[in-house]
């Protein structure tokens, strides 16, 4: 069939020709072909700074106290990490991009303890409706994309943002900008060779269709997703984690599916099992996190990652064994 | 007194040049490029006769035989040594990220012990440029050689280790500079022996400088006492069939080599890499008793690295209960 816009014209007036366009708009959103992985599934296991959020804080105000990013690295290669996600907060002067030096110091030093650099990520808001706002977070996640060249950081994970008050009807608006927000992160990515991935944060991204209805927006072989195990909010997360896992870039392994607060801890054994199926090959970086604050009146429980990172690694790393059988 | 407190502190300097590693001995398993020479230079030197191999069919094969890393040498990009496109680049990087592979490291070919400073000059900008190359691709650390001895320079070692330290060195702060680390690779060329390796190391005086352990390089009677001795400053690693060359029958002590890097505590790669009996280093077949008039297998890396890679395999399940 031929448009001819003229007659189309002649019939419907100017209403209907906006119609079409937004048709034509809506139908563009292309299905982002999966990732193409060859060979065994097969995974590698890294620790997400986040975990020490408390003391890598700590220690970024004060060297005498919390620990210090090498410190975090001892730590990783003594309880026998494949490799290490650095997020930016923990680099000194975040949102500030580190110097090169401090950045070498790093990438040297997680070398010579035999861990790779899984990936970095930033705090950014593209739900936000201001475009100045959204901009300048686009230049934030441009300039930590530099930071991830310097380190070898194969991917960085950005966030979607809250979904902004007032906007609670209005997600196709919020996604169009959002994407077009990702869309110029991951373009910077492609030209700089780092991946870009967004994360389910129970934020904007609650399920699988969302996530991969912004994967399809975005529509780049550089963009995909951070797999939070934790952050689906959703009867039954498991089925959100497969379906997300043909874009995975990346991942965070959380305790509970249902969020730090949840005693219902994750059903490893069928995480992995749902993770060999799909295939995907590369990191499975862990995240433990602290229950602090909101909502109240429940109590801060007392965390302590140097106990709970070797317990859920020892989980993880049994379940990969029974399940991979590597 | 003073000459006391100099000593000390020479001394000082060189030991911080030995690694400290945190926890216990870890390897983890790569591919080295240079084991599948001839498809991937059939390919990027356009041959149109025999095998081809792209650099991302290289890939897709270290995924499918289960190896953690690559070790993507130089000449196998495609222009080499002209530098690559960023646009290549960051697709190779990528494709080894959805394949679940790391980039252990990147080497190129220079000649550093040549006794013309120009050569060393234009190879010297050849290693920085090629550290570019390493930045953009995600790879820790770069390979380069020593070269051999000239001729006419066979009795003067330290005259020539004196300008080889001087370009390696700005090599090293080019790396510093750009945060990839710079390993010279015992070659059994100028580099021979672990003490002439390590005086190297010591006299290029870098914190982004190491050593390419290549197993089956060292001249000497027993090459395991030469691994043994450059652990400390080992950056990335070859591990070959033979620890006597490519053209011997004998075997590498798998187990013996897992035992020493548990030993000194090395973390990090093993890059394999298996060879043509028949290519290489004339000097070595000389050291070695092996008749290379006998009928030699045809070289098949498909079949020649799934065998090496097995028995890695076997050796690091054995040391480190994995």
């Amino acid at each position: 069939m031929k448009f001819n816009l003229g007659s189309i014209r002649k019939y419907s007036g100017s209403t209907l020709i906006v119609g079409i366009f937004s048709c034509l708009l809506s139908s563009s959103i292309l299905a982002q072909k999966p990732i193409e992985r060859k060979g065994a599934p097969y995974v590698k296991t890294s620790l997400n700074a986040y975990s020490f959020n408390e003391l890598l804080t700590a220690g970024m105000q004060d060297k005498s106290k919390g620990m210090s990013i090498f410190q975090f690295l001892d730590f990783s290669a003594v309880n026998n990490f494949d490799a290490v996600d650095l997020t930016g907060y923990f680099f000194p002067g975040y949102p500030k991009v580190p110097s090169d030096e401090f950045i070498y110091s790093v990438k040297k030093r997680a070398f010579q303890l035999g861990l790779d650099i899984s990936g970095t990520g930033v705090k950014n808001d593209f739900a936000n409706p201001d475009p100045a706002k959204r901009a300048a977070d686009v230049l934030l996640v441009k300039a930590w994309i530099d930071v991830a060249v310097k380190l070898g950081a194969p991917v960085i994970r950005v966030f979607a943002g809250e979904i902004p008050a007032g906007y609670e009807n209005k997600r196709s608006e919020v996604a169009t900008y959002m994407a077009a927000s990702l869309k110029e992160c991951a373009d910077y990515g492609k030209l700089r060779g780092v991946l870009v991935g967004v994360q389910n944060h129970g934020d904007f991204l609650q399920t699988a269709e969302q996530c991969i209805d912004m994967v399809n927006r975005v529509h780049s072989d550089w963009f995909g997703l951070i797999v939070d195990t934790g952050k689906f909010l959703t009867t039954d997360p498991y089925v959100d984690i497969e379906k997300t896992l043909p874009y995975a870039v990346n991942f965070q392994l959380k305790e509970s599916p249902f969020g730090p607060r949840s005693p219902i801890k994750t059903d490893l054994p069928r995480l992995m099992k749902i993770i060999r199926n799909s295939g995907y090959r590369g990191y499975l970086p862990i995240e433990t996190l602290q229950i602090k604050g909101e909502p109240r009146p429940v109590p801060d429980i007392s965390y302590n990652p140097y106990v709970l990172v070797p317990i859920l690694l020892k989980d993880v790393k049994a379940a990969i064994k029974a399940e991979y059988n590597q | 007194m003073l000459l006391l407190i100099f000593c000390g502190t020479t001394l000082f300097a060189q030991d911080k040049l030995e690694i400290v590693r945190a926890g216990k001995a870890e390897v983890k398993i790569s591919l080295n490029a240079y084991s599948f020479t001839k498809p991937l230079l059939n390919f990027a030197k356009g041959r149109a006769n025999g095998q081809t191999m792209t650099l991302f069919e290289m890939m897709d094969w270290a995924a499918e035989q289960g190896f953690d890393a690559v070790d993507l040498t130089a000449y196998f990009f495609p222009g080499y040594p002209v530098i690559p496109s960023d646009e290549y680049i960051n697709d190779l990087k990528r494709h080894a990220f959805q394949l679940g592979l790391d980039i252990s490291g990147t080497g190129v070919r220079n000649d550093f012990a040549n006794p013309d400073p120009e050569k060393r000059a234009a190879d010297v900008k050849h290693v920085k440029e090629w550290i570019d190359v390493a930045v953009k691709l995600g790879a820790p650390v770069i390979r380069v050689f020593s070269g051999p001895i000239p001729a006419g320079y066979e009795d003067k070692w330290d005259e020539i280790c004196k300008y080889m330290a001087a370009s390696l060195k700005e090599c090293a702060d080019y790396g510093k500079q750009r945060g990839v680390l710079v390993g010279v690779q015992n070659h059994g060329d100028f580099l021979k022996t672990a003490d002439q390796t390590i005086k190297l190391v010591k006299m290029v005086n870098s914190e982004w400088f190491g050593v390419i352990v290549d197993a089956g390089y060292f001249i000497t009677p027993n090459p395991y006492v030469d691994i043994e001795k450059v652990m400390p400053y080992a950056v990335n690693f070859q591990l070959k069939e033979s620890v006597f060359g490519a053209a011997s029958p004998i075997k590498s002590d798998l187990n013996r080599i897992m035992e020493i890097i548990k030993r000194t505590g090395y973390r990090g790669y093993l890059p394999l890499e298996t060879l043509s009996p028949l290519g290489g280093n004339k000097n070595k077949k000389q050291t070695t008793n092996t008749d290379l008039n006998n009928q030699k297998p045809l070289y098949d890396p498909y079949t020649a690295v799934p065998e090496f890679l097995k028995k890695v395999k076997e050796a690091q399940k054995q040391a480190f209960n994995k």
